[in-house]
């Protein structure tokens, strides 16, 4: 009888977690071939994007391009690697688009009336963090949904942001160090970038490789069991949510730097998009779990998507569509368990 | 009317779970169907409910004869109705909005006649004996009542000629004499003519009822016949199969609760040491309960659902904040309101009684759900994680033997080993357990009981909490009877056996 079930043969009891991957596992060509397809789609995918508008254009394939589609993707980054961390205890932040059109302005409001680097930095650290944490509490202490909660925390945010811009854009003062970090670059990608990726391997490390993040996985499990296993559930959610909100801080201070500038309708534009490179990563990497590299790979396949048809010529509302296309197609062509991932 | 399955053959890639089995249930038949978790009896019932299609073989209801039922719904259409352990009732509807969800709202131009809709279900409800407010949400009714309602809906959709009824472990979740009242019904339906096929793990009930029986293993047909002929040990050893059928695997499984003292008694020397003192304490149900459990001593606690043993585990784990009274837990008194963090780190573990709600995180893995109450002691560990991981899963006879394996898709008694493995790693004071058997099979409940046993002889304190008198009069060396928020009775030594626990806790 031939070999159908490698999975069950091999010993599996070292592995952690389901659809990690696991190594020194024996696979048979085909599963292997198979189990890629299933974890690495949206790679193979970026692949294809990239040979075929690389053909296309001779545009694509160019330093330039490349730094440009890099650099705007890093506040984008900052955003998704925060929606994922109350996504994974099983909860929602509909504020972090908001949170980062406010704490942008705030910093420039800061730096207007004369604030210096440090000063602006540190608030928009503090901000974001203090908001993170405002949504943690409504949401485990007073026991809102998190998905109303920080839909009120957002929507109210966007008031204060209209009110330190007065309806203008802001762009005196921005202190030269937050400048230099947005137009600054090392080996030719641009510094914002190289942060952005720091996070992501800091998130990625938190979330696999510390208790706290496994009982994160566990909160968004089932609560239930957390709790009863002595997980203090409310503590967890409220870092989760604390955090999200630092890195949109972190986020904030990126897009400060790089437009110089703030513009009070900048932040909620950003949310969707991050959601989306969110969800989309459930399909790579661990397909079923929020998960840091799928979701990193998901913002550079929709940057480069956008990129490219944008090289290509094709008008400005193709891009919306190749997003939600690409969003419901990777999501269907899943496996089972990544289709059905909770949310909320 | 009758049905009749011949020669039933289901493959899935890698395994056989059917290999030409046969049924056949006529009228006034109750057909037992028996099997360890993963014989063949759940893809046994989807057959014949129009779930999965059969490879080769033929099923004959009445007069006709098909090579495979389509779907669920040719299935009820051929008069075919199931009950399963799942409620089909929705938790935020009231009772007379779930019955309706499947019989349809009575209507006059579009608008829903209400009075009506309360009317027939309560009319429903009555016919089998059941008395549930129809206004009543669903979700605040009992497991039991939850139980019978979903029975009541089963039987509304079958009224018009019923060829056959089947029971999928219904009672499993269920008190023994809520049990007792839903089997009587069952028992009057079989009398009125109604064929049953009821899938079990308790062997009581099978006597009581039952007139055939038939047991798969491993997919196959190992033991088909009338229900009295057959002793249990000849029962329980056709279900683990022959090299493992001990008289000791037997006698567990059957609980024929004289022979199990006997093999248990030599291990309750209690220990001089109390490991959990509880002083007067007061919840929601319970008034005023005050008990000590020493090392090396299973305590059983037994009693009905309203009299406080739903709520008495959750107020030990911490999990529920007590109204007076103190716990104190291996000498230490836990002030103020203990988190389940606490009361873990004082060295009491609690097994839910809800193995998926409460018990384990099925979406994650085996070894995630070993590892959860004690992450920070693996952080960086993996060769120690590894080691506990491997330890619970040889120990405890865990199948597939894979730490990588969804919690979610282990069968119920594989997720009971693994919780308790869970929780005995940590090397608890006390252990309690809330109804550890529901839904597990015999064999898995032979592994845990071995466990327990052993766990106890090392010192372990444990309380049992279970509604199977039993259960309690075979593993346990005390037995308190909780009833109206009270303890009325300690039954122990001579006074102990399953009539004395039946009669204290149901009378």
């Amino acid at each position: 009888m031939k070999t159908t079930q490698p999975e069950a043969t091999a010993d599996s009891a070292s592995a952690g977690s389901p659809g990690r991957p696991s190594r020194g596992a024996r696979l048979s060509p085909k599963a292997l071939g198979s189990a890629l397809v299933n974890r690495y789609a949206t790679v193979l995918l970026l692949g294809v994007l990239i040979v075929v508008f690389g053909v296309a254009t001779d545009k694509f394939l160019t330093t330039q391009n490349w730094q440009n589609l890099l650099v705007t993707q890093a506040v984008v980054a900052c955003v998704a690697l925060a929606a994922i961390l109350p996504l994974v205890a099983g909860e929602f932040d509909l504020s972090l688009g908001y949170l980062l059109g406010v704490l942008a302005m705030l910093g420039a409001y800061l730096a207007k009336h004369g604030g210096d680097a440090s000063i602006v930095i540190l608030a928009m650290l503090a901000g974001g963090l203090f908001i993170g944490l405002v949504n943690g509490v409504l949401t485990v202490y007073f026991k809102i949904s998190s998905f109303i909660a920080t839909l009120g925390v957002g929507i109210l945010l966007s008031g204060v942001t209209l009110g330190l811009s007065g309806g203008q854009v802001l762009f005196s003062g921005i202190p030269q160090a937050l400048t230099n970090l947005g137009k600054g670059s090392f080996l030719g990608v641009g510094t914002t970038v190289w942060l952005a990726l720091v996070l992501a391997l800091i998130l990625l490390y938190v979330l696999e490789h510390t208790p706290f993040g496994r009982r994160l996985y566990a909160v968004g499990g089932s609560e239930r069991v957390a709790f009863l296993a002595g997980v203090r559930t409310g503590l967890v959610k409220l870092a989760a949510f604390g955090a999200a909100g630092l890195l949109v801080g972190i986020g904030a201070i990126f897009a400060l730097g790089q437009s110089g500038a703030a513009n009070p309708g900048f932040g909620p534009d950003l949310l969707l998009p991050a959601y989306a490179a969110a969800f989309l990563g459930v399909t790579t990497y661990r397909p079923g779990y929020y998960n840091v590299p799928g979701t990193i790979v998901a913002i550079i396949l929709l940057a480069v998507g956008f990129n490219g048809l944008n090289l290509l010529g094709a008008p400005f509302w193709v891009q919306p569509i190749f997003n939600g296309a690409v969003l419901l197609i990777a999501v269907i062509t899943a496996r089972a368990e990544a289709r059905h991932v909770r949310v909320g | 009317m009758a049905v009749t399955g011949q020669d039933l053959t289901k493959t899935f890639p890698g395994t056989r779970a059917l290999d030409h089995v046969g049924i056949a249930v006529g009228e006034g038949e109750v057909h037992a169907l028996l099997g360890a978790n993963g014989s063949g009896k759940s893809t046994l019932v989807k057959v014949l409910t129009g779930v999965y299609q059969p490879d080769s073989g033929t099923i004959t209801v009445g007069e006709r004869q098909v090579s495979a039922i389509a779907s669920p719904n040719e299935a009820n259409a051929l008069g075919i109705a199931v009950v399963h352990q799942e409620s089909p009732l929705v938790d935020t509807l009231t009772v007379a909005e779930c019955v309706a969800l499947f019989r349809g709202y009575p209507t006059s131009a579009g608008r829903i006649r209400w009075r009506e809709v309360y009317r027939e279900t309560e009319q429903l409800l009555d016919r089998l004996g059941v008395h549930v407010d129809p206004r009543a949400l669903a979700g605040q009714l009992s497991p039991a009542e939850r139980a019978l309602v979903a029975l009541a809906i089963a039987l509304d959709r079958v009224r018009s000629g019923v060829s056959l009824l089947i029971l999928d472990e219904v009672t499993a979740s269920l008190p023994e004499d809520q049990a007792e009242v839903y089997l009587q019904r069952v028992a009057e339906l079989a009398r009125q003519g109604t064929p049953v096929l009821m899938v079990t793990h308790r062997l009581a009930e099978l006597h009581e009822l039952a007139t055939h029986v038939t047991v798969l293993r491993d997919g196959r047909l190992v033991h088909q016949g009338a229900a009295r002929e057959v002793p249990d040990e000849e029962l329980v050893g056709h279900m683990v199969g022959e090299g493992r059928a001990t008289p000791a695997i037997a006698q567990a499984a059957t609980a024929s609760d004289s022979a199990l003292r006997a093999l248990w008694t030599g291990r309750q020397r209690s220990g001089e040491r109390v490991v959990l003192e509880v002083e007067h304490l007061q919840g929601e149900l319970l008034q005023d309960v005050s008990f000590a459990v020493r090392a090396g001593e299973i305590v059983g606690i037994g009693g009905l659902a309203e009299g406080g043993i739903a709520e008495l585990p959750h107020l030990l784990a911490g999990a529920v904040h007590p109204l007076a009274g103190t716990i104190r837990i291996d000498g230490h008194e836990l002030s103020g309101h203990p988190s389940p963090r606490d009361v873990i780190d004082a060295g009491l573990a609690l097994l839910p009684a809800d193995r998926l709600r409460s018990g384990g995180v099925t979406s994650l893995s085996v070894t995630e759900n070993i590892v959860l109450p004690d992450a920070r002691r693996y952080w960086h560990r993996r060769d120690r994680e590894r080691q506990a991981v491997r330890q619970v899963i040889d120990r405890l006879d865990v199948r597939p033997p894979s730490g990588a394996a969804l919690f979610g898709s282990l069968s119920g008694g594989n997720q009971q080993k693994v919780l308790l493995g869970k929780w005995l790693l940590r090397g608890p004071s006390v252990l309690v357990l809330d109804d550890p058997t529901s839904g597990v099979d015999p064999g898995a409940r032979e592994t845990i009981f071995a466990m327990l046993r052993e766990a106890a002889n090392a010192g372990l304190g444990i309380v049992l909490f279970s509604t199977e008198p039993e259960q309690l009069a075979a593993m346990c060396s005390r037995v308190l009877v909780l009833r109206d928020g009270e303890i009325v009775r300690e039954l122990a030594d001579d006074d102990l056996n399953r009539e004395s626990v039946t009669r204290w806790c149901y009378a």
